[in-house]
C-alpha cells in the first residue's frame, strides 16, 4: 500500500462515524462514497461501526413509570411559589429600569436647567456632609460606653449654663 | 392542532400548567430513558428526570424561544447526570447496578411482553444489556453522553454541540472516540465480533 494511500484511509476513517450518522456534507460524504468502492479496510471500518451500532440499540429504551406525571404534578406547588416570588421581584426590576429610562430620555447632559440644578444639588451635597456634625459626636456608642455617657452629661451641663446666661444678655439689650 | 414545545414553554411561563403537563407526557420517557444509559441507576434516573422537569418550570420565565426547547431540556439533563456521576465518583460507588435493580430495569422495558413465556430468551437478551450497559459505564463521560444522545435520542450533532456547549468539531471527536473505545470494550467482554444482533 502506497504512504498517500494510507494518509488517505486515515482522513477517512477519523469520518467515518460522522459519515454513518450522515453528518458530513455532500462533498464530503461523495468522497467517502468513492473510496469504500475499492478500499476493503475502510469498508470494514464501516462494518464495525455498524456493529457496535446495532449492539449498543440491543439496550431497550425504558419508559418512565406509570405515575411519573403525578409526582412532577405534585411537586410542582413549591416551584410555583418561587416562580410568583420571581415575578415579584421582576415587576421592581421593571419600576426602577422605567424610571432609569425617564431620567435619561427627559434629562440629557446639553440641558442648561438640569446641569445647573444638578451642580447645585452636587455642591449642596458636599456642603451637608462637610458642616455637618460628626458621627463620633453623635455618641451613638453611648450604651455600651459608660465614659461616654459621663461625656454627654457633662455637655448637657454645659449647655444648662448657656441657657441661663441667655435672659441676662436680654436685660442687658433693654 | 400540533402545539411547538416552544409554543407550550412560552404559555407555560405564564403559569400556565396545562402546558407544562403536555411537556412532561411528551418527553418524559426520553428523559427518563436518557438519564438511566447515562448513569445506570433506574430509580436515580425517575428522580433526576423529575428534578429535570421542575428546574424547566422553575425557570420557566426565563426561556428564550430563540434556543430549541428541546435542546435546553436534554441541557438540565446533562448536567443532572454529571453531578451524579460525579457525587458517585466521590462516594466511590462507580456503576455498581445491582441484580434486582436490573431485574426491575427488565419489567419496563416493552420486550417484557414479547417474550413472557420464552425465559430462557428473557434472560440471555437481559444479560447481553447488562454487559453492554456495563461497557457503556467504562467511556469517559462526555463520550458517553455524545454517544447515548446520538445514538439513542436520534440528535443531531448540531443539537449535541448546543447541549454540551461544545464546537460540531468536537462532537464529531468525542462520538468518533466513544465508538472506538465501545470497540474496544466489548472485545474485552467477548461480544465484539458475533453478537446475535437479531434477538
Ligand atoms: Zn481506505
Amino acid at each position: 500500500m502506497l504512504k498517500s494511500d494510507r494518509n488517505e484511509c486515515k482522513s477517512i476513517q477519523a469520518s467515518l462515524s460522522a459519515y454513518i450518522d450522515k453528518e458530513l456534507a455532500y462533498w464530503k460524504k461523495i468522497r467517502i462514497q468513492r473510496h469504500l468502492k475499492h478500499c476493503s479496510g475502510c469498508k470494514s471500518q464501516v462494518k464495525s461501526i455498524e456493529h457496535i451500532d446495532n449492539t449498543l440499540r440491543l439496550i431497550e429504551p425504558i419508559k418512565a413509570s406509570e405515575n411519573f406525571i403525578n409526582v412532577v404534578m405534585s411537586k410542582t406547588n413549591t416551584v410555583n411559589y418561587h416562580h410568583k416570588e420571581k415575578q415579584v421581584s421582576k415587576r421592581i426590576v421593571r419600576i426602577t429600569s422605567g424610571i432609569h429610562n425617564w431620567v435619561r430620555s427627559h434629562l440629557s447632559v446639553s440641558n442648561p436647567v438640569f446641569m445647573f440644578s444638578f451642580i447645585f444639588g452636587l455642591f449642596m451635597m458636599i456642603g451637608a456632609t462637610l458642616y455637618s456634625p460628626q458621627i463620633e459626636k453623635l455618641n451613638l456608642l453611648s450604651i455600651f460606653n459608660v465614659q461616654s455617657i459621663e461625656n454627654s452629661q457633662e455637655k448637657l451641663i454645659s449647655f444648662e449654663v448657656i441657657t441661663e446666661k441667655e435672659p441676662k444678655r436680654t436685660l442687658r439689650t433693654r | 392542532m400540533f402545539v411547538s414545545d416552544e409554543d407550550l414553554m412560552i404559555e407555560c411561563g405564564k403559569g400556565d400548567m396545562s402546558a407544562f403537563e403536555l411537556l412532561v407526557r411528551r418527553y418524559q420517557d426520553s428523559i427518563v430513558s436518557y438519564i438511566h444509559i447515562t448513569i445506570n441507576d433506574y430509580h436515580r434516573a425517575e428522580d433526576l428526570a423529575q428534578e429535570t422537569f421542575l428546574r424547566v418550570l422553575k425557570n420557566a420565565h426565563r426561556y428564550k424561544p430563540t434556543a430549541a426547547f428541546k435542546n435546553w431540556l436534554y441541557t438540565i439533563a446533562t448536567n443532572l447526570s454529571r453531578n451524579e456521576i460525579r457525587n458517585r465518583v466521590r462516594r466511590n460507588t462507580y456503576f455498581i447496578e445491582d441484580m434486582v435493580k436490573s431485574e426491575e430495569d427488565i419489567y419496563h422495558s416493552p420486550i417484557m411482553t414479547d417474550v413472557r413465556n420464552q425465559p430462557d430468551l428473557l434472560l440471555e437478551k437481559k444479560e447481553q444489556q447488562q454487559i453492554i450497559k456495563k461497557a457503556l459505564s467504562q467511556l469517559p463521560d462526555n463520550q458517553r453522553i455524545a454517544l447515548t444522545l446520538v445514538t439513542y435520542q436520534e440528535l443531531s450533532y448540531d443539537e449535541v454541540a448546543e447541549i454540551l456547549e461544545c464546537t460540531v468539531g468536537a462532537v464529531k471527536s468525542l462520538i468518533h472516540r466513544a465508538r472506538q473505545n465501545m470497540k474496544n470494550q466489548l472485545i474485552k467482554v467477548g461480544i465484539g465480533g458475533n453478537v446475535n444482533v437479531k434477538i
